[in-house]
């Protein structure tokens, strides 16, 4: 029966998502453990806040 | 003819900008078999280049590029000019202002000949586009041109313009420079503004040049890099000297070959043109230093994650593909498929590997690799062989160039050979982040000793 759209689809993401997986598993120890992202980076507001306080 | 002899005419009076932005068009109108423009603006372009003689006659010069025909991906903001992105989704959209980088060509004196076709929402490698029409290879019109900035390069190729806009989110600068045999810049990340450009993946997309000659990408590179306060992931280091004089010799430079992954699976005509450019590097006076780079399959994974969630972010509100080309609509229902915890894995993985190329830039300058692992495949070849090695054209195409969108760093194509068939080979030369005009530099020097 030929594969469908979908499984098509599916059997591609997998294939990244393994790789993923794997990179991630080996490489834990090393990974940070966040995003280096701040909401409030460059932000003048953070600082008025503090001084609210 | 390249930015600079355009120039030489000009100022010498051989020829007027009015005359020469005529000739240009007239060998787009008799010659564009190979579909490189969606919109051609004859009008406008004449109207600005009698501007630009007006300018020189009364002694107003604004640089290498005054009075030279240019012409733009059409991703890129132009007020009031259709802006497609090859795509039916856009067919009617007319922006109300210019994209940075087209405003400053324009300050810079360029004349913009038009929008260039290309890969459907800059989401292909081939400029296969259903809409718009397939973009041919002017080196062989049975071939794809690569994409997705497949009408820059075709463009340039075919001598249209000497200098492109193009933007590469995951090889699309330099795959249709490897594949037409022209000079393709994706910059360091944040290095070029991206104000005014339709994205495709937001942490991943660059604008950069393809030209005729490295120094057409340089020349461009000086008039587009900098600082964008409308674009927040534009940087703020210093922009470099893009257009010194290139080094006579190439003494003290580190050149890594990679001893894994970039030559595996690779045609052997590729791989013997780019052994031969290392060689005429190490002539040059430069050092090669074997060097096994980080997994590049992990790498790759992380940006097909990256990209495929970010692109089919964008296009979330499309629930059926009957405006969108199948191979499109595919890469935007697998992007739907991935899961927020992989996304974000991917993301994580970015910091790592960073740190490991950062490790690498300690030991070597520039790494050697080739652009592609094969020349431009045939229009309706969908998958390629390379020693026994059988994948997609597309993933044959991005194999090589997609890691580097992934960790920003600039990467240059530049031709260094032929194959077997006489088709154009792609040597690329990546560098650490900011070392764009150095990148230029030896690129401007290698391909003196190669032409």
């Amino acid at each position: 029966m030929p594969e469908s759209e979908d499984e098509r689809n599916r059997a591609i993401v997998d294939a990244m998502r393994l790789t993923l997986a794997e990179a991630v598993g080996r490489l834990a120890p090393d990974i940070e453990p966040a995003l280096h992202y701040s909401p409030v980076a460059g932000s003048e507001l953070a600082e008025e806040s503090e001084d609210d306080q | 003819m390249t930015v600079r002899e355009i120039g030489k005419m000009l100022r010498s009076g051989q020829a007027s900008c009015v005359e020469i932005v005529q000739e240009a068009l007239r060998r787009i109108q008799e010659r564009d078999r190979y579909r490189t423009f969606i919109t051609l603006m004859a009008r406008e372009a004449l109207e600005e280049a009698a501007k630009r003689d007006k300018e020189l006659a009364s002694g107003i010069d604004r640089g290498p590029f005054h009075g030279v025909p240019i012409a733009h991906k059409d991703l890129f903001y132009t007020k009031g000019v259709r802006t497609t992105a090859g795509s039916l989704l856009f067919k009617d959209f007319i922006p109300e202002y210019d994209a940075m980088v087209v405003d400053k060509l324009r300050a810079g004196g360029a004349v913009s000949l038009g929008k260039l076709n290309q890969h459907e929402l800059a989401y292909g490698t081939t400029s296969k586009n259903p809409h718009f029409g397939f973009v041919l290879n002017p080196r062989d019109l049975e071939r794809v041109p690569g994409g997705s900035s497949g009408g820059s390069g075709a463009a340039v190729a075919a001598g249209f313009v000497p200098m492109a806009l193009g933007t590469d989110t995951g090889g699309s600068i330099r795959i249709p420079a490897s594949y037409c045999g022209v000079a393709g810049l994706k910059p360091t990340y944040g290095r070029v503004s991206r104000y005014g450009v339709l994205p495709l993946a937001f942490s991943l997309d660059h604008v950069g040049p393809l030209g005729e000659t490295v120094e057409d990408c340089a020349l461009a590179m000086a008039e587009i890099a900098g600082p964008d306060s409308r674009d927040p992931t534009s940087s703020q280091v210093p922009v470099p000297n893009f257009c010194g004089e290139a080094p006579a010799r190439l003494d003290g430079l580190r050149i890594g070959v990679p001893t894994n992954f970039y030559f595996d699976h690779v045609a052997g005509d590729v791989s013997a043109s780019v052994y031969n450019a290392i060689e005429a590097m190490r002539r040059l006076g430069a050092g090669t230093v074997e060097v096994r780079v980080p997994d590049m399959l992990e790498l790759n994974a992380a940006h097909q994650i990256v990209q495929g969630t970010e692109a089919s972010s964008l296009y979330v509100s499309q629930r059926n593909g009957s405006q969108i080309g199948l191979d499109v609509w595919r890469l935007l229902e697998q992007g739907r498929l991935i899961s927020g915890p992989d996304y974000v894995n991917a993301q994580r993985l970015r910091t790592v590997y960073r740190r490991q190329f950062d490790a690498l830039w300690q030991s070597v300058d520039v790494l050697a690799t080739p652009t592609t692992p094969i020349v431009a495949p045939r229009l309706e070849q969908d998958e390629v062989e390379t020693n026994g090695y059988r994948e997609s054209s597309r993933m044959a195409a991005t194999r090589l160039v997609r890691a580097v969108n992934l960790l920003g760093e600039p990467a240059l194509s530049l031709p260094c050979g032929r194959s077997v068939d006489g088709l154009p080979v792609g040597l690329q030369l990546v560098g650490k982040p900011f070392s764009d005009a150095r990148l230029l530099g030896i690129g401007r020097t290698v391909e003196r000793h190669l032409l």
